[in-house]
């Protein structure tokens, strides 16, 4: 399987090499840019998971503890009622909070694959700029007409570099 | 045998090895081994486990207890009756063992001079039994010696004595109540005609004996009868606070103070230069320099026995004197042992006058042992030994080496002394001989009470550390047939028809039954009635010398309890500075912990003062007891010593010295800040007639909370009566002693970490000059809303189905958050492992109540343990807990009976009828706690012809 | 520092370019020597840090009596420094999770800073209400887990709502902090030539390598969990606010200490942050990212935070004295007059008199006065906590338990210790990570181009 790895020097240039290669090429592509892509909104299913954690971390701490001072152990506590619902409400929205919190933070790491610490990609020198300047596109396909393809698509469109790797 | 100086060079030894071999075959064998680590270990293990086998007590023959006496049950408590001996007059006491070890002294309420209550002393005397530093051995000039030696010397000293009828033989006791010492004395003077004894007390009576000789012609023991009494006088009066008898006068004062319960509310007069607790608790209190108070007693006086309109006298004599004779038949006068003996025979007459006699008091034969004139005695004896007329000086108890200046020197001149005493102290250590004296738990006595009634006193445990008691020191001396100290007391009541019955209910009782004085049949003298009492110099300064409240003569100056226990109005702990008027602070411009130099003739001391709300503005009051200087570690570098200064005439002066020092007191502000406000609710009977709930306005409080807990038919709840509550603080050191509250040292009081459980807050109303105080016991109220347990994140303190507010102290990790939410300030947090650091042993502690570690919160439990205990009881007997079965220590210790304590739903309970009383109310009721503790409020019975108090 | 006047600047120069920008930043971080002044800054710092060591070590041996704290005044510096510190964490995480919901663009050159020094100080917060226990070995008992007893914590109580309040915004402040930095990570990895750096950063950075997934869950992650971050930061200074509020005790029952206690938080949060970013900038050569505006919008919103601060003090006198509770008056009246009273007064001064100077905008842009006033400011909220527990403490209802409080050294020591613990630990972030987002400026100067 074989990879290409091209950069453009702004996102304007990027976008027009995706519009031909995706004309063109039937493989995967995958950019790396410097930052967020401006025409590329950000669709993910992360929000919901961290509606649903939160939801969770505060309705599941709020039943714990009106578990705890109602039928696993009620003690009279200053001759409140047992059940004082009102007291419970700050640790749940802070558990649900932490729980949102995690699960955006590791559910990231997990939608993403990362840790992901090596990947062939690195390999090329050029791509140590798509943390810095240049706006990236690669194409792994493993069919040689598919790259050879890619490979004249991004050619005509004149990258600031074109290399292969072993992808 | 031959030297050796290591065990290695004696196995080297072949003589011994042989002679070993031949005693101890099996020692042999292992000499013969080479001597290995483990070997070494295992039999270095052995004997210290052999060691710790060892019985260790002094008399040799005792068995230790592998199979405990029948009436000992592990965990359950025994009783033994005993007293407790204070200025020589015995209060009885029922002292609590637990597995054979004394852990807590109540009242005996059998006993006429405790009728169950205790004094802080009587609490207190548990922990000079276990005192670490009482352990000494005799000792002569200095160096170890043992009972032979001693029983050798004073074989010697007899035959030497004896020769001439023991003229240079000299006997120095203090006051003697105890039937058994009497008969040893007589005996003695009668072996060695010649010889002389002497008393004497540090703190004197001398003028109660030498006034009522005035009065009547011979010594008589004037008893008052404070219940009887509608009107009372009391001048510089120690009634209620060191009078033998005391507790029993403060019980029947107290009877007549709360009119909700009684009849008719009795009027208290106090006049005094400096603040008493009778005064704390009276009507009316005059603060009255020597001369003002000289001028408004005569003009009472007069007024009442020649019927004489005052004149020239303070403005309150009048009103004094016409409420007086208005109550007459129902009219005290109480005169205090540090005025002169003309005022007390003057007070006779004037209470014979008033028609009082076999109603407000009672005259007895006296209940001292040839009461004489002490001051004079001691005097008498120092010139003697100075002059070297004494040759042998037996020294039973009392340390004149620090209380009686001249003495010390004095004793070099002696050629041989001897000196009874508890631990080292400034007499024993110029004594020839210095042997300890036993406790009074720890040995055979008798001692009368105030009224003469008679308590056998039994050893309540084994001597802890040897020594001997005064009995076994005149046996050994005088060569009696008893050397033991039950049959030296045995002896005294021998002839006692059916001597058996009247020894079993005399221990049993505490008291030996009928045994009271019998009434004096005297008359007064009709000089008494014209006696004038000599003028009082008028000097800018008079230094009055009173003794500590709680060191007393300095012979508890040991004793940590007392030691922090805080003084009644001062709050002072652990020193003993000069009071002086806020009068005089102002014009020196000094503050509290300003040095001062004070010089009265040749003698000087240099101590800080305190200032003291409504005392004589002229009026500076050294309290005696502190500054001992040979004295255990508790005592050391405690306070200044006031007994130099007590002998000198001349004019006192006071100059500052610009030093300062910090003196630690529990009372943490300026105490005339704040008054007592709402805390301590209080009105005039007046106002109580017009409208017996007036001081009942409760806030009214919202509730959020429905749904509560349901709590069970038993619900423990306290009542406290601020009309009976005299501040003597014996309930504070019974809360101490039963639940094992550590004592932290003057520096954690100074950094405001005291731990008492039960504190008495101490408020003023009114003119630094002349102000109101007011005593409330704080505990913690057990609330029913308490705030404390919502804001524990851990649940350590939570309600319990009774209603307690109770304290885990396993679960507390020591947010203090409670503290801060507790609005009456009740807990106390253990900053340090205090407990471990007390000067204590682990055995003098209840072993019913945890012990708390550092860094947990702890607060009063209204004794728990006893409620368990009463449970049980009941749970056993299937049956409910009987009302007044759980007494708490406070309550127990009382002699005011302020305290009430039970099932509040009970309506038969004596606490749920207190709490029904249209006096009570809530301290900070606002907070809406419901706290389970409430107070009577005070109420005083204002005289309306003395409009200013009113 | 020189006093002149900053000239209003845009929030970055548009005619930087995104490379030569990420190499500034980047340089700093990958410098292999750290400046002199790092190491002058960080001897003293780290040394304060070993007192802070030294002194929970003893205060483990020894016991919280070595603390100054008695009877009426069982809380001290513990509560107060935990208070100063969490209110100063909480003005990082405005700056970053607030102001980057709001879409304001001078938030995006301090939210770095910003965050660290939220990292600290909770840190520094978070050790304090630990050591304040009386066994501070059992404070796990403060979490709901199955233990032997089958006994669970009192979920009534404020102290732990606070335990739990404190343990999410620590965790949450990593976390976020974390997340915000992970592109930068990638950004030096990628950019560092020597070996360890790249498996340094390489490692933090997890593999992140910017592709189209990557990018999108991150905005999507990242935005959401400022989302939770604003109004967490908020409950958390309300619920310190309720650890004394939900008390009986006088000078705290006061339903107004929740928002009271945020509108402090974001006072000393911004004075902290000015505090840092004046000089920050000057050493670190940041002028050109950190520029007048920046200090100027800082300088405006401490001024805000400083009068909503004057409205809560003037409500507490308003209501002690239009309520009924004597208790409350008579500890208002010393908290005025009494032993502390310089303690209020100084509050006063520093919280509210001398942030009005920043109504004149010629103030505003001198760095040294500003810099002055965020001191004073910091300074002031700590005496203002001080005010809080100490002064409302040591005048409980019952007179008879009035007290007063001496700190101790050991108290000194510790605070003094967490300070340097604080500046320690910042020193090592500004040395190894970039002390600006580098991915979020390059996404603004592509804005100011467009």
């Amino acid at each position: 399987m074989t990879g290409l790895l091209a950069a453009f020097p702004s996102e304007q240039t990027l976008q027009s090499a995706l519009a031909a290669l995706r004309k063109e090429v039937l493989a995967p592509i995958e950019t790396h840019t410097p930052q967020p892509l401006e025409a590329d909104p950000p669709r993910s299913v992360l929000p919901l998971v961290i509606l649903l954690a939160g939801l969770l971390g505060a309705f599941g701490t709020f039943a714990l503890e009106a578990y705890a001072t109602t039928a696993s152990y009620p003690f009279d506590i200053g001759r409140r009622p047992y059940f004082s619902w009102p007291a419970y409400v700050p640790m749940a929205f802070e558990m649900g909070a932490l729980a949102a919190v995690a699960a955006g933070f590791f559910g990231f790491l997990i939608a993403n694959r990362l840790p992901h610490l090596y990947d062939p990609i690195d390999e090329s020198p050029a791509f140590r700029r798509a943390s810095r300047d240049a706006f990236f596109v690669a194409v792994r396909t493993k069919d040689p007409q598919q790259a050879a393809r890619a490979r004249a698509v991004l050619e005509a469109l004149s990258p600031i570099s074109l290399e292969e790797f072993l992808a | 045998m031959k030297q050796w100086r290591s065990l290695d060079e004696m196995t080297r030894d072949e003589a011994f090895v042989a002679r070993a071999a031949q005693e101890f075959p099996a020692l042999a064998a292992a000499l013969a081994q080479p001597a290995r680590r483990r070997t070494v270990l295992k039999l270095m293990a052995a004997s210290l486990a052999l060691a710790g086998c060892d019985p260790g007590n002094g008399a040799g023959n005792l068995v230790p207890a592998v199979v405990a006496p029948p009436d000992i049950v592990p965990a359950l408590p025994n009783s033994y009756t005993g007293a407790n001996l204070f200025g020589g007059y015995a209060a009885g006491i029922v002292v609590t063992h637990v597995m054979g070890r004394p852990i807590k002294v109540e009242g005996n309420p059998n006993h006429p001079a405790s009728l169950g209550a205790t004094s802080a002393h009587g609490q207190a005397m548990l922990l000079d039994f276990y005192d670490p530093d009482r352990a000494f051995g005799l000792s002569r000039r200095e160096l170890p010696a043992d009972r032979q030696d001693l029983l050798a010397a004073l074989t010697t000293e007899r035959a030497r004595l004896g020769a001439d009828h023991g003229a240079g033989l000299r006997l120095l006791t203090g006051s003697v109540t105890s039937p058994t010492l009497a008969r040893q004395i007589d005996a003695l003077l009668a072996q060695f005609p010649a010889a002389r004894w002497h008393q004497w007390e540090p703190i004197s009576r001398d003028a109660v004996r030498a006034g009522a000789v005035l009065a009547y012609g011979r010594p008589v023991a004037a008893i008052p009868r404070p219940a009887a009494a509608d009107v009372i006088f009391a001048i510089d009066s120690d009634m209620l606070a060191s009078a033998p008898g005391h507790l029993a006068f403060a019980r029947a004062l107290a009877s007549r103070r709360n009119p909700v319960r009684t009849a008719k509310m009795s009027r208290v007069y106090a006049v005094e230069p400096t603040p008493t607790l009778v005064a704390a608790t009276a009507d009316h209190r005059f603060v009255a320099g020597p001369a003002e108070l000289h001028a408004g007693f005569m003009a009472v006086a007069e007024s009442v026995l020649q019927n004489a309109a005052p004149s020239g006298a303070p403005a309150w004599a009048a009103a004094v004197a016409a409420d007086l004779k208005a109550a007459h038949g129902h009219a005290l006068v109480h005169v205090g042992p540090d005025q002169p003996a003309e005022f007390h025979a003057l007070a006779h007459a004037v209470n014979e006058a008033l028609g009082g006699r076999g109603a407000t008091f009672d005259l007895v034969e006296p209940i001292e042992h040839a009461p004489t004139d002490q001051a004079a005695s001691l005097a008498a004896l120092i010139q003697e030994m100075a002059a070297g007329q004494v040759d042998a000086l037996v020294i039973l108890g009392g340390n004149p080496g620090f209380s009686a200046p001249g003495f010390a020197e004095a004793l070099g001149r002696v050629r041989f002394s001897l000196s009874l005493a508890p631990m080292p102290d400034e007499t024993s250590e110029r004594a020839t001989w210095s042997v300890p004296e036993t406790h009074v738990f720890e040995t055979w006595s008798d001692a009368r009470a105030y009224d003469g009634t008679i308590t056998i006193i039994q050893p309540q445990a084994l001597p802890l550390h040897g020594g001997m008691s005064a009995h076994e020191v005149l046996a050994l001396l005088g060569a009696e047939a008893q050397t033991g100290p039950r049959d030296i007391v045995r002896a005294t009541w021998q002839d006692h028809a059916d001597f058996d019955g009247f020894w079993h209910d005399a221990l049993a009782n505490g008291v030996a039954a009928g045994s009271a004085s019998p009434p004096a049949q005297v008359a007064l003298r009709p000089e008494a009635a014209r006696l004038a009492p000599p003028t009082p110099p008028s000097q800018p300064i008079n230094l009055l010398f009173r003794p500590d409240p709680n060191l007393w003569d300095g012979r508890y100056a040991n004793n940590p309890w007392l030691q922090e226990l805080p003084r009644p109005l001062t709050k002072l702990v652990w020193d003993n500075p000069l009071l002086i008027s806020p009068v005089s602070a102002a014009r020196e411009k000094l503050v509290n912990g300003d040095v001062v130099r004070i010089t009265v003739g040749t003698a000087w001391l240099e101590a800080p003062v305190w200032i003291v709300p409504g005392q004589a503005a002229e009026c500076a009051v050294g309290l005696l007891g502190y500054g001992r200087r040979v004295v255990g570690t508790v005592g050391t570098g405690t306070g200044f010593d006031f007994f130099p200064l007590r002998g000198g005439t001349a004019p006192p002066r006071i100059e500052k010295t610009g030093r300062h020092v910090a003196l630690a007191s529990t009372d943490h502000h300026n105490p005339l800040d704040a008054g007592p406000r709402d805390i301590v609710r209080h009105g005039t009977l007046a106002a109580f007639t017009r409208d017996p709930r007036f001081l009942q306005e409760e806030p009214k409080v919202e509730t959020m909370y429905h749904g509560q807990p349901q709590l069970s038919a038993q619900a423990w709840g306290m009542s406290i009566d601020l009309n009976s509550c005299i501040g003597c603080n014996a309930c504070v050191l019974a809360c101490m002693a039963e639940n094992n509250v550590p004592v932290v040292g003057k520096a954690q009081v100074l950094h405001e970490r005291e731990m008492h459980w039960l504190r008495i807050d101490r408020y003023y109303e009114g003119t630094p000059e002349a102000p109101d105080s007011f005593f409330q016991p704080m505990l913690c109220m057990h609330c029913e809303e308490a705030p404390c347990e919502v804001v524990c994140p851990v649940a350590a303190t939570v309600h319990d189905q009774e209603g307690l507010n109770v304290m885990v102290y396993n679960r507390c990790v020591g947010t203090r958050f409670c503290s801060n939410n507790c609005p009456y300030k009740v807990r106390r947090f253990n900053y340090f492992a205090f407990s471990h650091e007390e000067h204590r042993p682990p055995i003098a502690r209840n072993p019913d109540v945890t012990v708390r570690a550092r860094g947990v919160m702890e607060k009063c439990t209204f004794c728990l343990q006893r409620i368990a205990e009463a449970r049980i009881a009941a749970d056993r007997e299937n049956r409910p807990i009987r009302d007044g079965e759980v007494v708490t220590a406070c309550q127990a210790a009382c002699p005011t009976r302020a305290f009430s304590f039970g099932n509040i739903n009970d309506a038969g309970a004596e606490v749920a009828k207190r709490k029904q009383s249209p006096l009570d109310y809530a301290v900070l009721a606002e907070a809406a706690t419901h706290p389970r503790v409430s107070y009577e409020a005070r109420i005083r019975n204002a005289n309306p012809d003395l409009a200013q108090n009113a | 520092m020189s006093t002149t006047q900053l000239p209003m600047q845009p929030v970055v120069d548009p005619a930087e370019s995104p490379g030569a920008m990420t190499d500034r930043i980047a340089a700093i971080v990958l410098r292999e020597r750290a400046y002199l002044w790092w190491w002058l800054l960080m001897i003293p710092s780290a040394t304060l840090a070993g007192v802070m060591v030294v002194s929970i070590l003893w205060l483990f041996y020894a016991g919280i009596g070595i603390w100054g704290i008695d009877w009426p005044v069982v809380w001290g510096f513990a509560i107060i420094n935990y208070v100063w510190w969490i209110g100063i964490a909480s003005g990082g995480t405005f700056i970053s999770a607030l102001f980057f919901l709001v879409r304001v663009e001078w938030r995006t050159s301090l939210n770095r800073l910003a965050e660290s020094m939220t990292l600290f100080a909770a840190a520094c917060a978070g050790i304090y209400p630990i050591l304040h226990l009386g066994r501070p070995w059992f404070f796990y008992w403060l979490f709901p887990y199955p233990n032997t007893m089958t006994l669970w914590p009192q979920f009534r109580s404020p102290l732990f709502w606070d335990f739990c309040a404190i343990l999410a915004y620590v965790v949450s402040s990593i976390l976020f902090w974390y997340l915000g930095a992970i592109p930068d990570f990638a950004t030096m990895r990628d950019t560092s030539v020597r070996r360890r750096p790249q498996l340094f950063y390489g490692v933090l950075a997890l593999g992140f390598r910017g592709s189209g997934r990557e990018w999108r869950n991150f905005r999507a992650a990242y935005a959401v969990l400022a989302a939770i971050m604003a109004p967490m930061v908020c409950s958390v200074h309300s619920i310190v606010g309720l650890d004394f509020a939900a008390a009986q005790t006088t000078g705290w029952h006061s339903t107004q200490f929740p928002p009271f206690f945020v509108f402090g938080a974001v006072l000393s949060g911004f004075g902290m942050v000015l505090f840092l970013a004046l000089p920050l900038r000057r050493l670190l050569r940041l002028e050109a990212f950190i520029t007048g505006r920046h200090l100027e919008v800082l300088a405006r919103l401490l001024l805000v935070s400083s009068l909503c601060v004057i409205y809560a003090y003037m409500m507490d006198a308003f209501s002690t004295y239009y309520g009924a509770e004597p208790a409350e008056k008579i500890f208002f009246h010393e908290r005025v007059t009494g032993l502390y009273a310089g303690v209020y007064w100084s509050t006063l001064l520093l919280n509210c008199v001398l942030p009005q100077l920043l109504w004149w905008r010629r103030l505003r842009l001198n760095q040294a006065l500003v810099w002055l006033i965020s001191s004073g400011v910091i300074v002031g909220m700590w005496l203002e906590r001080y005010g809080i527990v100490v002064v409302s403490l040591h005048r409980p209802k019952l007179p008879s338990a009035w007290g007063n409080f001496t700190a101790s050294i050991w108290d000194w020591a510790l605070f003094a210790g967490t300070v340097g613990f604080f500046f320690a630990g910042l020193l090592v972030v500004v040395r190894l990570v970039p002390i600006i987002s580098i991915f979020e400026m390059r996404e603004i100067l592509r804005k100011r181009q467009a």
